[in-house]
C-alpha cells in the first residue's frame, strides 16, 4: 500500500536530478578519470575503457556467414555500413556462447568492427588511480591488461585495441593474397 | 368268523338276546299251545265232571222227593214234604242245564229226552200219592206205593241216568288220557326247548364272554395302558400347572413393574414431546438465521466475484503498465546508449565536444535513474502482479470456500428443514407413544387383571389338575380291578 509514495518519491527523486542537472554548472573535465563500460562474459565481470571503442549498439539482427574464424558471428548493419561482428566470448576463451548476443560495442573508424557480448551492466567512472596494470595477468588473460578496482570488487579491463589488432591480425593471415 | 369278530358288543348281545327269545319264543309258543290243548282238554273233563255232578244230582232230587214222599206219608207231616217241594223246583233246572251241558252230546241229548217224561212221570206219581195220603190216609197211599209204579219209573231213570254216567266217565277217561298226552308233549317240548335254549345260551354266552373278555381284556388293558400315561401326563400336567402357577405369579409382578415402567415412559414421551416441540421452535429459528446467513453468504459471493473481476483487471491493467514499463526501459535504454555514444562522440570531438559531453553524461545518469527506476518500478509491478495473482488465487480460493460454505449452508438449511420436518415427526411420534403408552398402560391394567384371572384359573387349573392325577389314579387301580377281574391269571 505504501508503494505509490516510493514510486512518487522516486519520480521527485528523477526529476529533481534532472532539474539539478540544469542548476548546477558544468563540471571541469578532469583528466584523472577514466570512464568504463562495466559488462559480464560468460558470467564473469569485465570492464571495457569507453575511449577505446566508437560506439554502442543494442538489439541488431546478425547475419551469420561463412567464416575460416569462429570468431567471427556474422555480418550487421550499423549506421548505414555493414559490420562484422565477433564474439567477445569466444574471442575471449569461453567458447561460443549459445544464441545471439544482444550488445555490440564498435571498434575502429575506418574499417569498423563490432564485438558482440550478451550482458551490459552500466557505465562506470573511476579514477585513473582505480586502474591498475598487471602484466602477470598476461599469462593467463591474454586481452586483460589492467585490472578496476570498484566498491562491487575488482574487473578485469579488456585492452579492446589489442583484440582488434589480433583480430585484424587473424583476419589479415587469412585473407587470400590477391586481395592482399 | 370274520364277520362275527367284527360285530359289536351291543350287536352280539342283541344276537345273544334274539336267539334266547326265539328260543323262548318257540318253547313259549309250545307251551302255549301244550297248555291250551291241556286248558282244553282239562274244561272237558270239567264239563264231564260237571255232567256227572248233574247227573248225580238229578237223581240226588228224585231221591230227596221221594224221601220227602216216604217220610211223609209214614207220618203225615208236612215238614217232610220240604225235600220234595225243593227237587221239585231244582229239578227242572238241573235237567235244563244238563241238557245245555251235553248239547253237543247226540247221545246224552236223546237220553235226556228218554228220562225227562219218566221224571215228570216220577214227580207226578209222588204228587199223586202225597195227595192220596193227605186226602185218602196212609192205607191207600201206601197201596198205591206198593204197587211199585213208582219204583218202575226210579229203574228207568236209573238206568237212563246210568247209561249216561258211563257215557259221560268214557269220555272222562278219554279226556284225562288227551290231558295226560297233552302234559307229557308239552313236558317233552318244554323240557327239550329249554335244555336246547340253555345248551344254545350258553353257546352264546360263552361265545360273546369270550369274544367280549378278549375285546374288553384289549381294551382294558388298553385303558390301564391309556390310564398310565393320563396319570403320566395329568402328574406332567399337575407339575406344569404348578410351574404355570408360579410363572404367573412372576407375571403378574412384572405387568405391574410393566405398568409402573409404561406410565414413566408415557411421562418421559410427553417431556420428550414438550422438548420436541422447543426443539422444532429453535430449529425454526435456526433454519431461518442459516436463510438469512445464506443471503448474506450469497451477497459475499456476488462481492467476492466483483472483486475478483477487479483484481483480473487490476492484473490486466498491471500487465498494460508492464508493456508500458518495457517500452520507458527500453526507451531508457535507448537513451543510454546514445548518451554512451554521443560521449564518445564527444570525446572524439576534441575540446569542442567537451560541452556535450557533460550534457551526454547527464543524459546518460538520467537514463541510467530512469533504467534503475524502471527496474525497480517493474519490481513493485511484478509484486503487484503476484499479489494480484496471489490475490487472485486467494479469491478464487475464497470463491470457492464461498461456494462450499453456500453449499454448506443450503445443506445446513436443509438439514434444519429436515431437522423440522423430523422433529415435527418426532413430536408426533411422542405424542403417540404417549397416547399409546397411555393406551398401553390400561391394556396393562387389563392385562394384569387378566392375568390375575389366570393366575386363579392355574391355581384351580392345578387343583383340577390334582384331581385328574388322583382320578387317573383310581382309574388306572380301576382298570387294573377291571383286568384282574377279567383275566385272572393277566393279573396274577
Amino acid at each position: 500500500m505504501n508503494e505509490t509514495p516510493v514510486v512518487e518519491s522516486k519520480a521527485a527523486e528523477l526529476r529533481q536530478a534532472f532539474d539539478l542537472s540544469f542548476a548546477l554548472p558544468p563540471p571541469q573535465a578532469s583528466q584523472e578519470v577514466e570512464d568504463l563500460l562495466t559488462i559480464r562474459v560468460a558470467g564473469d565481470p569485465y570492464a571495457i575503457r569507453l575511449r577505446d571503442i566508437a560506439g554502442m549498439v543494442a538489439g541488431r539482427r546478425v547475419v551469420p556467414v561463412p567464416a575460416v574464424t569462429l570468431d567471427l558471428l556474422g555480418l550487421a548493419g550499423i549506421r548505414g555500413g555493414v559490420v562484422p561482428v565477433f564474439g567477445l566470448a569466444s574471442i575471449l576463451g569461453y567458447g561460443q556462447a549459445p544464441g545471439s548476443p544482444r550488445w555490440m560495442i564498435l571498434c575502429g573508424a575506418e574499417e569498423p568492427i563490432a564485438l558482440a557480448f550478451s550482458d551490459f551492466e552500466g557505465y562506470l567512472r573511476l579514477p585513473k588511480s582505480s586502474l591498475h596494470a598487471d602484466e602477470s595477468l598476461r599469462a593467463t588473460r591474454q586481452y586483460v591488461n589492467q585490472l578496476a578496482s570498484t566498491e562491487a570488487g575488482v574487473r578485469a579491463v579488456i585492452s579492446i585495441p589489442l583484440v582488434v589488432a589480433t583480430i585484424r591480425n587473424r583476419i589479415g593471415h587469412n585473407r587470400p593474397a590477391k586481395e592482399q | 368268523m370274520a364277520k362275527y369278530s367284527s360285530w359289536t358288543f351291543g350287536k352280539k348281545i342283541a344276537a345273544g338276546f334274539a336267539l334266547s327269545f326265539v328260543l323262548l319264543a318257540a318253547i313259549g309258543a309250545v307251551a302255549y299251545r301244550s297248555i291250551n290243548a291241556l286248558s282244553r282238554t282239562s274244561y272237558s273233563v270239567a264239563h264231564t265232571h260237571l255232567v256227572l255232578e248233574h247227573l248225580a244230582g238229578v237223581l240226588s232230587l228224585l231221591k230227596d222227593a221221594e224221601t220227602g214222599q216216604r217220610g211223609y206219608i209214614v207220618t203225615g207231616d208236612e215238614s217232610f214234604l220240604e225235600p220234595y217241594q225243593a227237587a221239585g223246583t231244582a229239578i227242572v233246572t238241573t235237567v235244563n242245564d244238563l241238557r245245555e251241558l251235553t248239547a253237543d252230546n247226540a247221545a246224552q241229548q236223546k237220553r235226556i229226552g228218554q228220562a225227562e217224561p219218566l221224571i215228570a212221570a216220577k214227580l207226578s206219581e209222588l204228587k199223586r200219592t202225597i195227595e192220596m195220603r193227605r186226602n185218602q190216609g196212609f192205607e191207600q197211599a201206601a197201596k198205591a206205593v206198593q204197587a211199585g209204579e213208582g219204583k218202575k219209573l226210579m229203574d228207568d231213570l236209573r238206568r237212563i241216568l246210568g247209561e249216561m254216567e258211563r257215557e259221560e266217565r268214557d269220555l272222562l277217561k278219554q279226556r284225562v288220557g288227551e290231558v295226560e298226552a297233552a302234559v307229557t308233549a308239552a313236558t317233552f317240548s318244554i323240557t327239550l326247548g329249554t335244555l336246547l335254549c340253555l345248551l344254545l345260551v350258553t353257546a352264546a354266552g360263552f361265545t360273546i364272554t369270550r369274544s367280549l373278555t378278549t375285546r374288553i381284556g384289549a381294551a382294558v388293558q388298553h385303558m390301564q395302558s391309556s390310564s398310565s400315561e393320563l396319570q403320566a401326563a395329568s402328574n406332567q400336567q399337575a407339575t406344569g400347572a404348578r410351574e404355570q402357577s408360579t410363572a404367573m405369579n412372576e407375571i403378574t409382578t412384572t405387568m405391574s413393574e410393566l405398568l409402573v415402567t409404561s406410565k414413566q415412559i408415557a411421562g418421559s414421551a410427553q417431556r420428550v414431546a414438550h422438548i420436541a416441540e422447543e426443539t422444532a421452535k429453535g430449529a425454526r429459528s435456526g433454519e431461518q438465521t442459516v436463510s438469512k446467513a445464506n443471503d448474506s453468504i450469497g451477497g459475499i459471493k456476488r462481492q467476492v466475484d466483483l472483486i475478483v473481476t477487479h483484481m483480473l483487471d487490476l492484473g490486466k491493467k498491471s500487465q498494460q503498465i508492464g508493456g508500458i514499463l518495457e517500452i520507458i526501459n527500453e526507451l531508457a535504454e535507448q537513451t543510454n546508449i546514445l548518451a554512451i555514444n554521443a560521449t564518445i562522440e564527444a570525446a572524439g570531438a576534441g575540446e569542442a565536444g567537451k560541452r556535450f559531453a557533460v550534457v551526454a553524461d547527464e543524459i546518460r545518469k538520467l537514463a541510467d535513474r530512469v533504467g534503475g527506476s524502471t527496474k525497480e518500478i517493474r519490481g513493485l509491478i511484478d509484486e503487484i502482479r503476484a499479489a494480484v495473482n496471489t490475490t487472485v488465487m486467494t479469491t478464487e480460493g475464497g470463491t470457492k470456500a464461498v461456494d462450499a460454505g453456500a453449499r454448506q449452508f443450503s445443506d445446513v438449511a436443509t438439514a434444519f428443514k429436515q431437522i423440522v420436518s423430523l422433529v415435527s415427526t418426532t413430536t408426533e411420534a411422542a405424542r403417540e407413544i404417549e397416547l399409546s403408552t397411555k393406551q398401553q398402560s390400561t391394556a396393562v391394567e387389563q392385562v394384569n387383571i387378566a392375568v390375575s384371572n389366570v393366575a386363579q384359573a392355574t391355581r384351580e387349573t392345578e387343583a383340577s389338575s390334582s384331581q385328574t392325577l388322583q382320578t387317573a389314579s383310581e382309574l388306572t387301580n380301576l382298570s387294573r380291578d377291571l383286568m384282574r377281574l377279567i383275566q385272572p391269571q393277566a393279573s396274577a
